[in-house]
């Protein structure tokens, strides 16, 4: 069963998916952001994407192309580690290593950072 | 669907049953009801104990029940999962089955002799105590305007028919004499939790059908403000007011299913201009509301209607406008303005009206009634309604003293209090135990249940509800045997 | 970096730690000579640009050469107190 979707930004979505979730799948757009959008346009948080108008869509579409999202996001995050590592602190050397960051214990515990801590950070 | 209810007629209606709750005969000892605890104390043992099952550690309770002794569980960590492979079921659906009101059981016995509701017999004090079935026509409308609530008990009985209570009477009777008079009645139903107050708004609901009334009803407060419709600014409007055309287009086609016959009696006096549609003055009024197709271009067709039927002097019929779950409306809604500022309920335009005429700013020209009930199911607190309400029962003599406002509390609403300040309030009590005798009788009458009722039955039943609060008593005599 | 975090960190009306360090230019030409300090809690100024510090960890002074990246940064940021852990395998 392939029910219908929609395309908001590039990015399908299927018709019973929350509007608000659909927007706080893009990186970088949270609860607090996607409430606001939701506000601006006057869409009410339980509705789905199979009944957003096409307008709608379109407006919002051209709403997330303007805002900083995605990769100019990730791009951001990244730049930042970047010029840690780049200026010799102990800091960008832990993000380069993959270890925390903030003095907690390497003993254990440390998946997270080893996932996440590196200079070309993804997530 | 109908498998459950005719189990469930079988079942002799006892509360303290033995564990396998199916169809076995019960023959677990039960205790005449007693408020001293003599008799309760030394019951006669069971007359036959309640199976064990051989070999299997199970402890028999002084109850009857059985408590399954600890079992021992190999491979404890390995979750056991039966996978199931039946298809999920649709959107909607789950939803669909929640929402459904059965009104008919067939395994139900008939009751003969009850009297149909009508006109008369709702405001007659005769009839007050007993039984009055909804004739068929009402039902519909009533279906119509999502008054039958799942909640309430109507899938046990093979016709629906309901208790006229005492309150049922007068509550009619003030509709009565507003409405001869061209008044509004503006009227809150307060009370206990189960005390019945969605049923007592049905009652007023089925005299307004019965004496050809228009009728809006929003059924549920909840569903104008947790945000669960369609909502947009109005332009033009200062403060800004939203319109909820989705909601609007339902309350239409419930208005045109249920009042089909009245709207199509009704001409149109004024020129509608802004509505897409041209419609010429003297169009029925059945005719503008089936131009409402889609929620887009509901709103100017809903406003019209509106203006339509509260259009003085030109023989319009009087209008109920109702409402359940009051404190829903009266708080502020889940709905965010286009600054992202939270809206208050009373923004939202449907809200709006009908506070409007609960506190009597606009008047219903042609008389009428706003009745608004309660709910003390899921429904928030809301201090400032509390209080209002609180201080009418003291201004009516209902109860002694009016409450003081909390210095420090900040959760007190000056928009909900003025739209409370100028209406009438009906505190539901509890039932006589004559009308629940009527209503136990009905009860045996239907085969559900299966013992005489005497004054014993009658006066167990009202105690254990409570001292005859309707919705306990069901509980207490129609609800014991889930399963 | 989020804004908060840099208005976070230390009340405003504090303004940034100062710590009086022996600041000189030299001239041109001449031998620069680094600043030996233990005050790794100092905020880097924009005046220190172009700089050198020798930085206290604890137990040696690293050199560090002030850049205008650095400035708001701290003096200790830059000269590591811990040795990360290799496995020498005899």
């Amino acid at each position: 069963m392939t029910g219908l979707t929609v395309f908001i930004l590039g990015v399908n979505f299927h018709e019973q998916k929350l509007v608000k979730k659909a927007l706080e799948s893009f990186y970088a757009l949270g609860p607090q952001k996607s409430s606001r959008i939701l506000a601006k346009y006057s869409i009410y948080p339980m509705m789905k994407c199979g009944s957003l108008p096409q307008r709608t869509v379109t407006a919002l579409t051209a709403e997330l192309s303007s805002m900083t999202i995605e990769n100019d996001a990730r791009k951001i995050v990244q730049d930042n580690i970047k010029r840690l590592r780049d200026i010799g602190t102990v800091r960008g050397r832990r993000h380069a290593m993959g270890l925390p960051v903030r003095g907690q214990k390497t003993r254990t515990q440390i998946q997270n950072a080893r996932k996440l801590n590196r200079v070309e950070r993804r997530g | 669907m109908s498998v459950p209810h005719s189990l469930r007629c079988l079942l002799r209606p006892s509360a303290t049953t033995s564990i396998p709750q199916r169809i076995a005969p019960i023959t677990a000892f039960t205790a005449p009801f007693s408020s001293s605890s003599i008799l309760a104390k030394n019951p006669t043992p069971p007359s036959s104990k309640a199976k064990v099952p051989l070999g299997s550690r199970a402890k028999v309770l002084p109850g009857g029940h059985i408590r399954a002794g600890k079992k021992m569980q190999l491979g404890k960590f390995k979750k056991n999962r039966q996978i199931d492979k039946s298809r999920p079921p649709a959107p909607g659906e789950r939803k669909a089955y929640r929402k459904r009101v059965t009104l008919s059981n067939n395994n139900a016995l008939p009751v003969e002799g009850l009297e149909e509701m009508n006109a008369q017999t709702m405001v007659d004090p005769a009839k007050v105590g007993r039984m009055l079935a909804l004739p068929n026509e009402l039902v519909d409308q009533l279906r119509a305007v999502e008054a039958f609530k799942s909640t309430q008990t109507w899938n046990m009985f093979r016709q629906p028919s309901m208790l006229q209570r005492k309150e049922a009477r007068e509550l009619a009777e003030k509709m009565q004499t507003a409405a001869g008079k061209g008044d509004t009645l503006k009227l809150v139903i307060s009370g206990d939790r189960l005390v019945g107050k969605s049923m007592l708004l049905l009652q007023a609901i089925s005299y307004a059908y019965l004496n050809n009334w228009i009728v809006l009803h929003i059924p549920e407060g909840q569903e104008m403000t947790n945000g669960s419709t369609e909502y947009a600014p109005i332009p033009n409007t200062q403060p800004a007011q939203y319109s909820q055309q989705a909601y609007a287009l339902r309350m239409l086609q419930s208005l045109r299913k249920a009042n089909q016959k009245l709207l199509l009696d009704l001409k149109t006096v004024f020129p509608h201009p802004d509505l897409v549609q041209h419609f010429p003055v003297g169009t029925s009024l059945l005719q503008v509301a089936n131009a409402a197709k889609e929620p887009d271009t509901t709103w100017p067709i809903f406003n019209a209607i509106l203006q339509e039927l509260t259009a003085e002097g030109a023989g319009r019929p009087p209008i109920l406008f109702s409402l359940d779950g009051l404190s829903f409306i009266m708080k502020m809604s889940e709905y965010r303005s286009p600054a992202f500022e939270v809206i208050h309920a009373h923004d939202l335009a449907i809200v709006r009206r009908f506070v409007d005429y609960l506190s009597g700013k606009t008047k219903l020209p042609n008389g009428g009634a706003v009745i608004a009930a309660t709910s003390r199911g899921n429904s928030p607190r809301n201090p400032s309604m509390e209080l209002m309400i609180a201080k009418q029962e003291a201004n009516q003599g209902l109860i002694d003293q009016p409450p003081a406002k909390e210095p420090y509390n900040r959760k007190y609403d000056d928009r909900v209090e003025a739209a409370l300040s100028n209406m009438e309030v009906l505190k539901l009590q509890s039932v006589s135990r004559s009308e629940a005798r009527s209503l136990m009788e009905y009860w045996a009458a239907s085969g559900l249940l299966r013992t005489a009722v005497d004054e014993q039955a009658v006066s167990d039943k009202w105690i254990l509800g409570g001292n005859g609060n309707v919705g306990e008593m069901e509980r207490a005599t129609l609800l014991t045997m889930r399963y | 970096m989020q804004p908060t975090r840099w208005l976070l960190k230390r009340s405003a009306w504090k303004g940034p730690h100062i710590v009086p360090l022996p600041i000189f230019r030299v001239e041109p030409g001449k031998k620069v000579v680094p600043i030996r300090t233990q005050a790794r809690s100092a905020t880097i100024l924009p005046n220190f640009v172009g700089l050198k510090f020798q930085v206290y960890n604890g137990k040696v002074y690293h050199d560090v050469t002030i850049t205008e990246n650095m400035v708001g940064h701290k003096l200790g940021e830059f000269s590591p107190t811990r040795k990360p852990f290799i496995y020498n395998k005899r």
